[in-house]
């Protein structure tokens, strides 16, 4: 079946500014871990569909703001996590709570706001929600539900696995010369394992490692498709070498053998796998322009029994090995993207590739778009 | 430090092990020198007690060779095991490297072949500093770091415990590079990294660790995370 996209959906810069408002301001999109976010005034900053945010634990609760200052529209935050009160480094601004203006220095002598303007000085918030450890954004004025995005089986599922997170935590920003959409489909594509990790990822997974191929979605079927089945869990045996510090941690055990591999494809932009309920890594592919996208690693082990003092040095070694796994995606997925073109030939998808056009329907409708 | 009078037992495997056992005649002329090399360093502290065990510790001294694996927890892992046995490390410097008047080094400490460590240096124990290493004046390396060849450490400047300066990096004058940092790209780093900042060839960006262990090192070292 043709791909019900074309090359100018990874190369359009009028369909990517659609994709931003129709899909990044409309969709629960991840942020981060609560565990970060855990201690007064911690936070964390994001920049989804294009809006700049700033996630502040306030008194206890969980906040997103804009991360601009009313007065000259400074980033109040810099950093990717941090602690520290909102309050805008470049004139002194102070942001209580609610987001509104708590003090302006000198405000009388210097700004003279009149009453109505100075009431009006505030932070605009959006929506968040928790799911276990995982921390979702919605930018919407009237966000959606988060059950029409993620089915209550999964949420349950996240909230069981989140809960076995160590709070010791790798993140990784990396600049990728792709479109966002280009991995999303590659993680749902395990047929590339063996052909692009023949000998990283794939001797992991056993012999038996064809992916499960339904018949493919009709036209009908493509048409049913809802948001909310875009986005579900997947498990698998895997080979785990043992190792003493296995012994010391919470592992997670959602699977009959606890030596599994656990994906949960969560739509829009995050792939979230799990090396046997040991180590876990949230994966999010961040659009940045239509052939530019950040990817965004998570990593942390379960959490510690007793403490590991080596912790940091076991998260260091398991993230590079799972960027080099990365990396080998990336090489063809750039390749990929620069050879696309104005005009060029669609996707011919086969039997296997049902998730694909899945998507691509569900993408095509959130767009306003049709086939 | 060193006593010249006790066999030194050199354990451990990699290019430290390597140099210090390759240039032994030069390090220590006339010392009884016994290796014992390990095949890797997974599981490393496995089955040297067996090896200790039977020997007196007011008789031999141990130096652990092993490189920065895993930011240089290997290496403690081995040198823990070892002291809790009642062995003591001593500190090796090559005969070609500059131990200025003034400078202080740990134990278990491995100053290599043309390095050169200015008055007022303090280099923590088992912390080891490669080849042609320079360590400018009141530079402070704490414990458990690596410093790789041809790499320099500025004026006042810092490297906190189980952190790895890379080959041919160069820390600027008064810069702090926090705990638990690996900085693996060669190049010249002007400004502070936090504790559990990781730059590496493979990462186009720095790699930061968040999280309770950066916040008790930031705690147990009175700054900020």
């Amino acid at each position: 079946m043709r791909s019900q996209l074309a090359p100018a959906h990874y190369l359009d810069a009028d369909i990517f500014a659609r994709e931003q408002v129709r899909i990044f301001r409309k969709l629960w999109i991840f942020v981060g871990l609560q565990g970060l976010l855990s201690e007064p005034d911690a936070f964390l900053t994001r920049t989804i569909g294009g809006i700049p945010l700033v996630v502040q634990n306030c008194a206890g609760v969980l906040k997103a703001f804009v991360n601009q200052c009313a007065h000259r529209q400074m980033p109040l935050k810099l950093e990717a996590y941090g602690q520290g009160r909102l309050a805008c480094k470049y004139h002194g601004w102070v942001y209580d709570i609610e987001g509104a203006v708590k003090t302006i220095p000198h405000a009388d002598i210097l700004y003279r706001y009149p009453a109505t303007v100075r009431d009006g000085l505030c932070l605009r918030q959006f929506a968040v929600q928790t799911v276990g450890q995982l921390v979702f954004v919605n930018l919407d004025d009237t966000p959606l539900p988060i059950t029409e995005q993620f089915s209550p089986a999964l949420l349950t599922q996240l909230e069981g696995i989140s809960a076995h997170f160590s709070p010791q935590v790798l993140h990784a920003p990396m600049p990728v010369r792709y479109n966002w959409k280009l991995n999303f489909e590659n993680v749902l594509d395990s047929n590339h394992v063996a052909y692009v990790h023949p000998s990283t990822f794939r001797p992991l997974l056993g012999p038996t490692a064809l992916p499960v191929c339904a018949a493919a979605p009709d036209v009908a079927e493509l048409a049913a498709t809802r948001l909310v089945d875009l986005s579900f869990s997947a498990q698998m045996p895997m080979a785990i070498a043992p190792m003493p510090w296995h012994a010391l941690v919470d592992r997670y055990t959602g699977a009959a053998q606890p030596d599994s591999y656990y994906n949960f494809f969560l739509y829009p932009n995050v792939n979230f796998i799990s090396v046997g309920g040991l180590v876990f890594l949230v994966q999010q592919f961040n659009p940045l322009a239509p052939d530019r996208t950040e990817v965004a690693f998570h990593l942390m082990a379960a959490r510690e029994q007793q403490r590991i003092p080596a912790l940091p040095a076991i998260l260091w070694g398991h993230l590079k090995g799972e960027t080099r796994v990365f990396e080998e995606d990336r090489v063809l997925l750039e390749a990929l993207q620069a050879h696309l073109h104005a005009g060029g030939a669609r996707a011919e998808h086969g039997a296997y590739e049902g998730a694909l056009q899945r998507v691509a329907a569900v993408y095509l409708r959130l767009l306003g778009d049709t086939a | 430090m060193s006593d010249a009078r006790l066999p030194l037992y050199l354990m451990g495997c990699g290019s430290a092990f390597d140099a210090i056992a390759g240039a032994w005649d030069v390090i220590a002329p006339g010392r009884m020198l016994v290796c014992v090399r390990l095949e890797s360093t997974d599981a490393i502290a496995h089955g040297v007690a067996e090896v200790l065990r039977p020997l007196d510790p007011s008789g031999i001294r141990i130096f652990v060779a092993v490189d920065q694996n895993a930011l240089n927890f290997a290496r403690l892992d081995l040198y823990r095991q070892a002291r809790l046995l009642g062995f003591k490390g001593d500190t090796l410097v090559h005969p070609r490297a500059v131990v200025e008047p003034g400078a202080t080094l740990g134990e278990n400490c491995w100053i290599a072949a043309a390095a050169l460590l200015s008055s007022g240096v303090r280099v923590g124990n088992n912390s080891f500093v490669g080849a042609a290493a320079r360590l400018d004046a009141q530079a402070s390396i704490a414990a458990h770091v690596w410093v790789g060849a041809g790499a320099s450490i500025g004026l006042h400047a810092s490297v906190g415990s189980h952190s790895v300066v890379g080959a041919d990096v160069h820390v600027a004058a008064h810069v702090r590079i926090g705990r638990y940092c690996a900085i693996d790209v060669p190049g010249a780093y002007r400004s502070t990294c936090a504790d559990g900042t990781f730059m590496d060839p493979l990462f186009p960006l720095p790699v930061r660790m968040y999280g309770a262990p950066i916040r008790r090192a930031a705690a147990d070292a009175g700054v900020a995370p």
